[in-house]
């Protein structure tokens, strides 16, 4: 017995065979159980972008995508490093490729005391005048950037 | 003996006894397989259980909304800010539904003339938990401190508990004192003003595009020119994101289409301002979507994937108009 020590992978003939090449059992099993879990996703473009105002970084506030047609709105909060990624669809990151307009809007005070402010001109949150748009590709796979330079 | 000579031949042939490590190691892995495979598919009918049993609780929010409107020839107000000063404290359409709900008891505790943090209704309200209430797949809905962010609109001071519950009834496209999603052209996902809370100039309640306003406005079946069937009456909500889903929160406690549901947790997440509006939609622990009841009693499902715009339309209980401030 000890002398087969060195061939753990060796298995006896019949069924065992078929896991018999040792590099890619474990990795077959993993397969195997999560292409049972997978979920009909919609394939979402990962979009994440800075903003900057007067050339510096946007500290607070959210930006979004709304899109012409059909679809889904993509919601995305400043950082306080003035960066951003979008959301849509039940929260996952990323938005359906198209073309949006984007509207940013930074605020602080309350509502419930009545002392709110606006960061940046009022212009930059409605999407009609905000001039500021969006074409999101269809085959950006690994994501997309749209940066935006506020003044 | 037999024992022995199995072992004798064993050797004699170069076969093995017993099992060797890699071999356990493969049935182990095998199990660990078969457990993996089931364990998804268990956890997926037990939410199901749960999420059944969430759409009963709903199905009896609409019937007890549904009793309501044939007594009174109207849905409940959202929130009746009339003995309120201003907009908190205020009593909410749940409480008015308590009588439908098998809540008799507690509702004939309550003094509709006054606040909800005073004698003898903060004795009524805190600490009051309705499991029917409450989704079973959200275990964090529940009773909440009252120390909570809008702690001004809690029926106790901080220590004390109220509950947060499961759903919310449609307020439509409506405006939460601001809109994440902004207003498009023509105008159909931003209406009315501050949830429907406020008074206009004239005095009178701005309202809601939806079933429901978040202040002293009651909407009948009649003011549905959509349909019944094609507008939302009540969906689901996850209490510990959206502020205004706590039960006794007074004002605005109804949920906008505005924002798409099941994003309030990524909202969450990220939002530093006024996080009830991104917050404040249709939201639940079930993958992929949230229910629904619609205006004629029908239980809904809502995918997460959605068209912005039939969502909106779904909310608003009159398409294609702006719903004007005078509405009632």
């Amino acid at each position: 017995m000890r002398k087969r020590a060195g061939s753990g992978c060796r298995f006896p003939a019949g069924p065992w065979r078929l896991l018999s090449d040792c590099r890619w059992r474990i990795p077959a099993c993993v397969i195997l159980v999560l292409s049972g879990c997978a979920p009909a996703a919609p394939s979402l473009v990962d979009v994440r972008g800075s903003v900057t105002f007067n050339g510096k970084p946007l500290k607070m506030g959210q930006i979004a995508f709304v899109p012409d047609g059909p679809g889904q709105p993509g919601l995305g909060y400043l950082s306080s490093e003035g960066t951003y990624r979008l959301m849509s669809h039940g929260g996952r990151p990323g938005i359906l490729p198209g073309t949006y307009r984007v509207s940013i809007a930074a605020m602080e005070g309350s509502f419930e005391n009545e002392n709110v402010r606006h960061l940046i001109p009022e212009r930059f949150m409605r999407l009609e005048t905000s001039g500021l748009s969006a074409e999101v590709p269809a085959d950006s796979r690994g994501g997309a950037t749209f940066d935006f330079s506020l003044r | 003996m037999v024992r022995e000579s199995a072992t004798q031949s064993d050797r004699a042939g170069g076969a093995r006894d017993g099992l060797t490590l890699i071999e356990l190691l493969v049935v182990v892995a095998i199990i660990g397989l078969l457990l993996g495979l089931l364990f998804p598919a268990v956890q997926a009918v037990r939410e199901k259980t749960r999420s059944n049993s969430c759409s009963g609780n709903l199905r009896q929010l609409a019937t007890a909304m549904h009793n309501y409107h044939h007594i009174n020839g109207r849905l409940p107000m959202g929130a009746d800010c009339t003995v309120a000063q201003r907009i908190s404290r205020c009593h909410t359409w749940v409480e008015y539904l308590f009588p439908f709900i098998n809540q008799q008891a507690v509702y004939d505790k309550i003094d509709f003339r006054l606040n909800t943090n005073v004698a003898p209704n903060s004795a009524a309200l805190n600490d009051l938990l309705i499991p029917s209430l409450l989704c079973p797949s959200d275990p964090k809905a529940g009773l909440f401190d009252n120390k909570r962010w809008l702690a001004q609109y809690t029926p106790g001071p901080a220590g004390t508990y109220s509950m947060g519950q499961s759903y919310s009834p449609s307020g439509g496209p409506l405006h939460m004192n601001w809109c994440p999603i902004p207003a498009m052209t023509p105008n159909i996902n931003c209406l009315s003003a501050g949830g429907g809370a406020r008074r206009g100039s004239n005095g009178v309640s701005l309202g809601a595009p939806g079933m429901f306003a978040g202040g002293p406005v009651a909407y009948g079946f009649d003011h549905c020119t959509d349909g019944l069937s094609n507008t939302f009456l009540i969906g689901e909500t996850l209490p510990q994101y959206s502020d205004f889903a706590y039960y006794f929160v007074s004002h605005m406690n109804v949920a906008t289409t505005n924002v798409l549901p099941n994003t309030a947790e990524a909202a969450h997440a990220t939002c530093t301002w006024e996080c009830y509006a991104p917050t404040g939609g249709f939201n639940s622990r079930h993958p992929g979507g949230v229910q629904v009841m619609m205006a004629d009693g029908s239980s809904r499902w809502v995918g997460d994937g959605i068209d912005y715009r039939l969502y909106q339309f779904l909310g608003n209980r009159k398409d294609g108009q702006i719903a004007s401030l005078d509405e009632q």
